[in-house]
This record gives structure tokens, sequence and C-alpha cells, in this order.
């Protein structure tokens, strides 16, 4: 029997683009056990792993889907974190609490360095490859990616306006509901244009690779910060629990928090493992 | 041509290069090349999966088909991925033989 059969195991992408000349190879050489099985093993990885051509990805695009997917990530996770910071607000209520478990300082510190590490690494990864994305965008006149960057600065500037305008007074229920609507809007907003502007940037692979060492701080501070929020959930119900009574942080907002944070972490690790994995050079094996 | 990227091909892939960078060959010949200077006989399953990553990965180019045949030749890219292998083998092989000597003489 000759081995050709085998071939129909292999994908119909693969047969199209390689399966007449393997079966001319098949014909001219005498087929054993060990070719059967290679063959099957070789049908098991096409199936895996073989892109057709058509259906490549640029590497540098691939890196920037991910680098997207790592901001998104970190949006989400900050959203968690701002919420969950607030635990020790008001400080009349916590700081006795505090004083009997000197653990829970220790958590929410341990919790906010974190956060703000993983802050650092987004800033250190990501100011750069936007500040060139923008100086090329203006040399070459994209006006799509310097729309994208104008929107995304004027969303973080009416962020920090309204937050500062809250911060400063004691307002109304509506106000406060109003700010965390707008503040939503505006992250969303926000997000979407920072997601534009790096996808149509004319940003090169070694210029985007760039962005994998403070990832690595991104992706430990997140880590960090979700582990200290677990253990402080777990510290907060088991030995205090009237903190979700007293503090702003209920515990729904607590469960949200949590939950964020956890989604955020490993949509970020998701998307850091796929983008170090993409091949150096020439073209990637899918989005 | 990190080994984590192509796994079971990793030593296949390196066989075709330099089977390659000694001019264009099809499928079969480059079995019976790869046989004539490493002792290593691929399997037709091993030697597509190899040529599919180095292609993927623009190492090697397809040439146009004679017949059912479809000859392949290395690309600048690829050339320049078998020089980095071939001088990190070199390193290991040095490194090995120095070994050796060690161990021979101690």
């Amino acid at each position: 029997m000759r081995p050709g059969w085998i071939l129909r195991l292999y994908p119909r992408a693969w047969r199209l683009r390689y399966g007449d000349e393997m079966a001319a190879l098949l014909e001219e050489r005498p087929a054993t056990f060990a070719t059967y099985l290679d063959l099957f093993l070789g049908a098991l990885d096409a199936s895996l792993n073989y892109v057709p051509p058509e259906r490549m990805v640029p590497v540098a695009e691939r890196l920037k889907a991910d680098i997207v997917v790592r901001f998104c990530a970190f949006v989400l996770f900050g959203f968690g974190w701002l919420l969950l910071a607030r635990l020790n607000d008001p400080v009349v209520s916590f700081a006795p609490v505090a004083a009997l478990y000197p653990g829970l300082t220790l958590l929410l510190d341990a919790f906010k360095l974190a956060g703000v590490i993983a802050a650092i690494g987004i800033a250190l990864g990501g100011l750069p490859l936007v500040g060139m994305a923008v100086r090329r965008a203006a040399v070459r006149r994209q006006p799509d990616v310097l729309r994208a960057f104008w929107w995304a600065a004027a969303s973080a500037l009416l962020f920090a306006l309204a937050t500062l305008a809250v911060a400063e007074a004691h307002p109304a229920f509506w106000i406060v509901t109003a700010y965390l609507a707008l503040s939503l809007g505006l992250l969303l907003l926000g997000t979407i244009a920072v997601a534009g502007l790096v996808l149509k940037a004319d940003l090169e692979e070694r210029e985007l690779r760039r962005t994998s060492l403070p990832a690595i701080l991104v992706l430990y501070g997140m880590a960090g910060s979700l582990i200290a929020a677990v253990a402080l959930g777990v510290l907060v119900a088991s030995a205090a629990p009237s903190l979700l009574v007293s503090q702003d942080v209920g515990p729904g907002m607590f469960s949200v928090s949590v939950l964020l944070l956890g989604l955020g972490t490993v949509l970020a690790f998701m998307g850091a493992r796929h983008g170090w994995l993409a091949p150096a050079g020439g073209t990637g094996t899918g989005a | 041509m990190p080994r984590t990227e192509v796994g079971r091909f990793s030593d296949a892939l390196f066989l075709v290069l330099s089977s390659l960078a000694g001019g264009s060959k099809h499928g079969y010949a480059m079995i019976e090349d790869i046989v004539a200077f490493s002792g290593t006989e691929l399997e037709p399953g091993t030697l597509y999966g190899a040529i599919a990553r180095l292609e993927q990965r623009g190492l090697i180019e397809p040439l146009p088909a004679e017949e059912r045949r479809r000859p392949y030749r290395i690309t600048p890219a690829g050339v320049e991925a078998l020089k980095a292998q071939v001088e990190t083998m070199a390193q290991v092989v040095s490194a090995g033989q120095r070994r050796l000597r060690l161990l021979e003489g101690s």
C-alpha cells in the first residue's frame, strides 16, 4: 500500500500548497513504518500549526495587537485598582481596625505599590512609543494617527480636570454619579483612541519589541497587586468584616475590583505570551 | 532559530537550510543531499514540516514547479540565519573539543 492516502489527514490548505509535491516524493521512495508514523505526526503538526500564506500577519502588526491587548488589560486592571485603593477611606474608621491588624495596612500598601510599579511599566513602554508614533505621523502627515492622539490627550486632560474638581469639594450624590459616568466614558474613549493610534501608527518591529522589558514590570506589578488584593480580601472577610460596612468599599465594590484586577492580569499575561512568541523578522503565524 | 519556536523540526530546519545553501533543490534531492553530507535521512513528514516553517519565516522560497516537483532556494535572510546557526555550533564544537582534551589530559 502506498502512503499517499495518509496525506488526506493533512489540512486542506496544506494539501493545496504541498500535497502534489509530497505525493510525488512519496512515490519515489519506499515507505517504512517510520514513514507512516512520521507522516501521521506531520499531519498532526500541520493541523495544529500550519497557517496558509494568505492568513499570515506581519510580525509588526501582531506585536501592535499584543501591545493594544496589554494596554486594554491595564485599563481594566487600573479601574479595579482605583476602586480598591479607597479601602482606607474614611481613615477615621479604618485606622482603629488597622491598628489591631497591622497586616491590613501592609497588604494595602503592597497592593498600591505593585499597582504603581505596573503603571510605571506602562509609562516606560508606552510613552516613548506614542511619542515616536506622533512625531512620525506629524512628519508623514498621517491625520488619523494625530486625530487618535488628540482624542486620547483630550480624554486624559478632561478626566484629570474632573477628578480635581470632585476631589476639592464634597459634591452632592448626583455630581459623584455624573463624575463616575463621565470617567467611564472618557476611559473608554481614551482606550479606543490609544488603541487606534498604536494600530495605525508607522512603527517598526524593533521599536515595538522595546516594550518587552517594561511589559515585565507591568506583568509583575499587576500579578503582585492581584495577589495582595486577594490576601487583603481574605484578611478583611475573616478578621475585620466591619470594614466592608464602614468603608467606601463595600462587598460588591470589593468583588468587582478583584474581578477587574484578575481579568486585567490574565489578559495581560495572554497578550504578553502571544507577543513574545512572535518570531523575529518576516511574518508571524496568525493574529 | 530558537528551538522553542520549532520543536522537533529544529535540526531538520538546519539540515534543509544547509542543503539549500549548496543550490536550489526539490524535496527528493534534499533528502538525498542531506543523507550524503550528514548521514541523516529525513522522512517526508519532517522534511515538509521544516520546509513549511522555513517558508513562513521567509528563509527559503519556492521556485516554479517542474511537473509535480517544486524546487526551493535559500533567501538572503536564510543565509543570515544559517550563518548565525553555524557560528553557534562552531562555538559549541570548540568548547566540546577543549573540554574533551582536558578530560583526556587529566
